[in-house]
């Protein structure tokens, strides 16, 4: 139950002392002063040394101050499965363009994930879809990249 | 005297059509964001970077604090309709302007609060405009050690603002670790590059923005969207009562609102707090607080706008951010190759006074707008989020591609935006991720100029009187937290 409810906060601070230890090992190899300076790679080592050592600091709060039955914050099946339809969408971008990826991402959203009627899922993807579309590459001039359809 | 010609020129600038509309966009969108579930201000400037990415500077942040001070208000129209605060500035107002709302007095509470709004944003801003120009002015004779503590204040004083300095400082710190990816610009060596060109240049404030408080934000309230009954609005103008119980709040809001935003550390939450518990002690009868009393409206709303032009004093002067807006708007002035600070108002003049200047007219706009939109706006309360999340996303993958026309930013996005996530649900703060990548540079920069100067002494940040200042205000702001946690009990028997 205790680790249900701090788990999430625990796994934060694993990836913050994480990349604090990598950015100690890498660092090292790193020249570390010059003259009366820091060099290139001394402020990175102190920055990974003090987000390490807070890090485990803030694990040792969580868990000295952990509420045992406090219930876990809400699910995270929807949250997980938009990142995953974003990830889907970019994943698509240079193959399909942007266009179809993010029609293709939105309309996933929209009616799956949101349990929308599809002819208005249909309409509200495509209209975003090309609404960004025209602002992005005929307003701004970004090159957005085109599908094997030309759009 | 020259505050009279500066501010002349800067409504010159302000008055420009172009300007015009992007302040009414500014404060229109702000009002939006702070009325729509979902998006706050930070995140609708996050959205907007991109856009604005080689556009005239000043135009842009007239667009920036229009969103700033425009959302204040949003925010105000789900506490009193809904009772779900649209920012955390509203929160207090939500307890009595709900209690109004129910009592068939929505109108009158969302009136009261356009025109203390509009009396404190005023005032304020006056205040912005006495105050800032005289402290840059002293700040000017900051050198190397000055600006590596000022960068250590704004980074500890952002972390103290929200709930635990402990995860405030953490983030901060991964903020700073960040920006050392890329070349070092003074020694050109690569680091945390991994042999990849695209990680040559750093990770990118407008991608590590929009990541955080775009799709961070679009998935945290993905997860919870909860309809509620919305009351209706009707007779937006106070009474001749309301008004005479609503004067001294909204006059005491605006003070108390502008000296606590000027304060680092502070912002518009704890002032709209310190405004309704003043009402509440000044009252002759405090029973009917939490009952629809409506100073209990005008204190708290005219406090919180009075906190964004007063958060703008130390972010224009000082380039120290008071909220997390206000370090997204001081990313900005990065961005384009601004540095904000002691030498804003001298190199910049043209673009600060114009800002000021909007400020004047955009809290004339709110007003404007407000006393007739109100109604409208409220009808946006019914637009469910999840038609507008998907569209929110795919912006937020454009805008970012739109930077370097690289997909690789795009998959940070993804990244950066989960952790975002992940950090929003367990009440991490992503500002001082931010501020610390956003500083990041200037900080290493000032602190080998310091060691040089001081052939490599770090006495050189405790002997010079403003830096042992500034660096003793930053032990404060970290310190004062733990040392109330640690006596309250003593001194609060039963805490």
């Amino acid at each position: 139950m205790l680790l249900r409810a701090i788990g999430g906060e625990l796994a934060l601070c694993a990836v913050f002392i994480a990349t604090g230890a990598f950015w100690i090992v890498t660092a090292a190899g790193l020249p570390m002063w010059d003259g009366f300076a820091p060099a290139t790679g001394f402020l990175p080592l102190v920055y990974g040394l003090l987000l390490a050592a807070l890090g485990v600091a803030a694990t040792v709060v969580d868990v000295v101050s952990a509420d045992g039955d406090a219930g876990p914050k809400g699910p995270i099946g929807r949250p997980l499965m938009i990142v995953l339809a974003l990830a889907a969408g970019v994943a698509g971008i240079e193959t399909a363009g942007f266009f179809v990826s993010m029609f293709l991402s939105m309309l996933f959203l929209f009616r799956v994930a949101e349990r929308r009627p599809l002819a208005a899922s249909l309409a509200a993807s495509a209209g975003s879809s090309l609404f960004l579309t025209l602002v992005f590459r005929t307003w701004l001039g970004v090159p957005l990249p085109s599908g094997p359809w030309g759009f | 005297m020259s505050v009279i010609y500066d501010l002349a020129a800067g409504f010159a600038g302000a008055a420009t059509p172009w300007n015009l509309l992007m302040c009414f966009a500014g404060v229109f969108a702000g009002q939006l964001v702070g009325a729509l579930p979902g998006i706050g201000p930070s995140s609708a400037i996050a959205l907007l970077l991109p856009l604005t990415f080689g556009a005239d500077p000043t135009s842009a942040i007239i667009l920036f604090a229009g969103i700033y001070y425009g959302a204040q208000y949003g925010g105000t129209l789900t506490s009193v309709l809904i009772s779900v605060p649209g920012e955390p500035s509203s929160v207090m107002t939500s307890i009595d302007g709900y209690q109004m709302a129910l009592q068939g007095r929505a109108g009158a509470a969302l009136g009261i609060a356009a025109i203390g709004s509009f009396i404190a944003g005023t005032i304020s801003t006056v205040g912005l405009m006495l105050l800032a120009p005289p402290l840059a002015r002293a700040a000017l004779a900051f050198g190397p050690p000055e600006y590596f503590a000022l960068v250590v204040l704004g980074l500890t004083a952002l972390a103290a603002v929200g709930g635990s300095v402990l995860k405030g400082l953490t983030t901060g710190m991964f903020g700073l670790l960040i920006s050392t990816v890329g070349i070092d610009q003074q020694t050109g060596v690569a680091r945390f590059a991994f042999d990849r060109i695209w990680l040559l240049d750093g990770v990118g404030f407008v991608v590590l923005t929009v990541a955080l408080f775009g799709v961070g934000e679009v998935l945290s309230s993905a997860g919870m969207s909860t309809p509620r009954p919305i009351t209706t609005v009707k007779n937006l103008l106070p009474s001749r009562a309301e008004w005479k119980q609503s004067r001294m709040p909204i006059l005491r809001g605006s003070f108390i609102g502008f000296v606590v935003g000027v304060l680092p550390a502070t912002g518009a939450t704890i002032a709209s707090f310190i405004a309704y518990i003043v009402e509440k002690k000044v009252a002759k009868d405090p029973s009917r607080f939490g009952k629809g009393a409506i100073e209990g409206v005008a204190g708290p709303e005219s406090s919180n706008n009075a906190a964004a032009a007063g958060a703008m004093v130390p972010m224009l002067a000082l380039g120290v951010p008071g909220s997390g807006t206000t370090a997204i708007i001081l990313g900005a002035l990065i961005m384009f190759g601004i540095r904000p600070g002691p030498e804003l108002f001298d190199k910049n003049a043209a673009l600060v006074w114009t800002v000021i200047a909007s400020m004047y007219i955009g809290n004339v706009i709110l007003l404007v707008m407000n006393l007739p939109l109100a109604g409208l706006f409220a009808q946006l309360l019914r637009v469910p989020y999840s038609w507008l999340y998907p569209p929110i996303l795919a912006l937020c993958v454009a805008g970012v591609y739109s930077q370097a026309n690289s997909i690789e930013d795009v998959w940070m996005l993804v990244v950066f935006g989960a952790l975002g996530w992940a950090m929003m649900r367990y009440d991490w703060p992503a500002a001082p991720m931010i501020l610390g990548l956003v500083l990041g540079t200037i900080f290493e920069n000032s602190l080998r100029q310091s060691m040089t100067l001081s052939h490599g002494s770090v006495e050189i940040f405790f002997t010079r009187p403003i830096s042992a200042v500034l660096l003793a205000c930053a032990a404060v702001a970290v310190l004062s937290p733990v040392l109330v946690r640690i006596f309250r009990p003593r001194l609060v028997p039963g805490a």
